[in-house]
């Protein structure tokens, strides 16, 4: 059984539709690229999966239940919404600990924090920390409750090359115990990590599949050029 | 509902309570400042007309006032933190139930109201000897916990309008209890009241409570009768305002306003 299941979803902002009936499985253990150009529907599809905003139409399924009852296995981080601004690191991840309630949630922090470099400023305040710090303690908020379902929407905006690769490598490691959606449009990223990707364009999925065989097809050396191809053959 | 997630956002507001002062402000200095001016006027009053049952009336009036106020502004200030600092995302993607939020936001209020008015009660004794507890602990409580409830109805309702209509309705979260005011026959007895008003005035369960405690300050007698309305009233528009929530948290997720910040 796939882990997430999401069958033509559609969705649509007044007049702007932003998805148009997309229907995609990950699987156990695995990572799927949600990749497209920007506006192409990529956090709305998240969004509706993290159950932040209803779908028009369409079904998503995750760990085979709706998503409000799978919501204590799932966890989210998006580059472009933070935590409480007036409590420190600690506090934070404290307060989302017991909101899903973890159990030994000192250790799993301090574990957390540590492997995120983030133990020196615990007790400084979320709205204190630079653009990188934050990214980090969000990270480690998605990883809280040790998610069996993770939603990462461009989670590695603004980390420096050396936490960025270390990320990615904490990211790699979580495949054993999570499945994982995930959005960025650092193309080398998307082939480090991805077992699979899905190329979404204005609302639908264009190509689904191994990034090797798009490679393939298109006749290109890396991800990004493929990724330049389709969205210019597009204009 | 669980407890250990209300417990969770009641510790949150903890920690952003204990890191502002102006939270600390709301709980002590402007009921504070509010009790010395009513305080003082009532006094120059009593002297004027020779009537000690208006210091009661007048300060029994402010320091119950204060109960409602807190109660009902506590709910939307502690969700419009979360929208100001752009936490709305991380919440509701969590597991956390509309019922467990409110639940937390109501208790944390109901903390809070009650240690303001213990501390005005404390207040007025000292200062103008004035002993709110005269007309007993039992019926106080009742009073208090009848404006608490209605404290949480408008906040209730307050925070469904956010969900709504976005932070920019957030100056209600402040006014709107006052707005009531002029109609809850606080500081005099609804029969001061034109009677096309007093029609009004009687759909609010704080108009029963103030002119219980006026009752009360005077005769020591209670009128059940009265009371039973007023909560009666207040389970109703509980029932609405969590209705009206319910709906505006489904229309935030519809129109995708839980997921970018509100204008
Ligand atoms: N809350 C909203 N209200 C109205 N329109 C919206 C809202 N959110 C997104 N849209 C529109 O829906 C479309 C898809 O947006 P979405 O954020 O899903 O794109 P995306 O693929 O994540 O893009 P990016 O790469 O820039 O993050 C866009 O046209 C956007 O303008
Ligand atoms: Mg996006």
């Amino acid at each position: 059984m796939p882990v997430i299941e999401v069958k033509n979803l559609t969705k649509k902002y007044g007049n702007t539709e932003a998805l148009k009936g997309i229907s995609f499985n990950v699987e156990e253990g695995e990572i799927l690229g949600l990749l497209g150009p920007n506006g192409a529907g990529k956090s709305t599809a998240i969004d509706i999966l993290a159950g932040l905003l209803t779908q028009d139409s369409g079904e998503v399924k995750i760990l085979g239940k709706y998503v409000e009852e799978a919501k204590q296995d799932m966890n989210i981080v998006a580059s472009y919404n933070w935590l409480t601004g007036l409590m420190t690191v600690e506090q934070n991840l404290e307060v989302y600990g017991r909101l899903y309630g973890v159990m030994d949630i000192d250790k799993r922090i301090s574990y957390l924090l540590g492997l995120f470099e983030l133990t020196e400023i615990k007790n400084k305040k979320y709205q204190k920390l630079s653009a990188g710090q934050q990214t980090r303690v969000n990270l480690c908020k998605g990883l809280i409750n040790s998610p069996k379902v993770l939603l990462l929407d461009e989670c590695t905006a603004s980390l420096d090359p050396h936490l960025a690769d270390k990320t990615r490598k904490i990211i790699k490691s979580l495949k054993k115990n999570t499945s994982i959606l995930f959005t960025s449009h650092n193309m080398h990223e998307v082939e480090e990590l991805c077992d699979r990707i899905a190329f979404l364009q204005k609302g639908k999925i264009v190509w689904i599949g191994h990034a090797k065989k798009l490679k393939e097809i298109h006749k290109k050396r890396t991800l990004e050029e493929v990724f330049i191809k389709l969205v210019r053959d597009e204009l | 509902m669980k407890f250990y997630r209300v417990n969770a956002l009641i510790l949150k507001y903890w920690y952003i309570a204990s890191r502002r002062l102006d939270r600390v402000l709301d709980t002590f200095y402007w009921p504070l400042i509010g009790l010395l001016v009513w305080g003082f006027t009532t006094y120059y009053i009593s002297d004027l007309v020779q009537n000690n049952k208006v210091v009661d009336f007048l300060l029994g009036g402010a320091i119950l006032w204060t109960v409602f106020i807190i109660a009902q502004t506590d709910i939307g200030i502690y969700i419009l933190e979360d929208f100001w600092s752009n936490n709305v995302f991380n919440l509701f993607a969590s597991p956390v139930k509309n019922s467990e939020l409110l639940a937390s936001i109501a208790i944390f209020g109901l903390i809070r109201s009650a240690i303001s008015f213990l501390f005005l009660i404390l207040i007025a004794y000292l200062l103008y000897s004035f002993n709110l507890f005269k007309i007993g602990v039992l019926f106080l409580g009742i009073f208090a916990s009848s404006l608490i409830l209605f404290g949480w109805v408008v906040g209730i309702f307050v925070t469904g309008l956010i969900f709504r209509y976005g932070v920019r309705v957030q100056s209600f979260a402040w006014t709107i209890g006052w707005l009531i005011q002029p109609f809850s026959a606080v500081f005099y007895p609804l029969s001061t009241l034109p009677v096309w008003l007093q029609k009004i005035s009687m759909l609010l369960p704080t108009t029963y409570i103030f002119e219980g405690m006026r009752n009360a300050l005077s005769s020591y007698s209670i009128d059940w009768k009265s009371l039973i309305i007023s909560f009666t009233i207040n389970i109703l528009l509980l029932i609405l305002a969590y209705a009206f929530f319910d709906s505006s948290i489904k229309n935030a997720k519809k129109k995708g306003r839980l997921t970018r910040f509100l204008e």
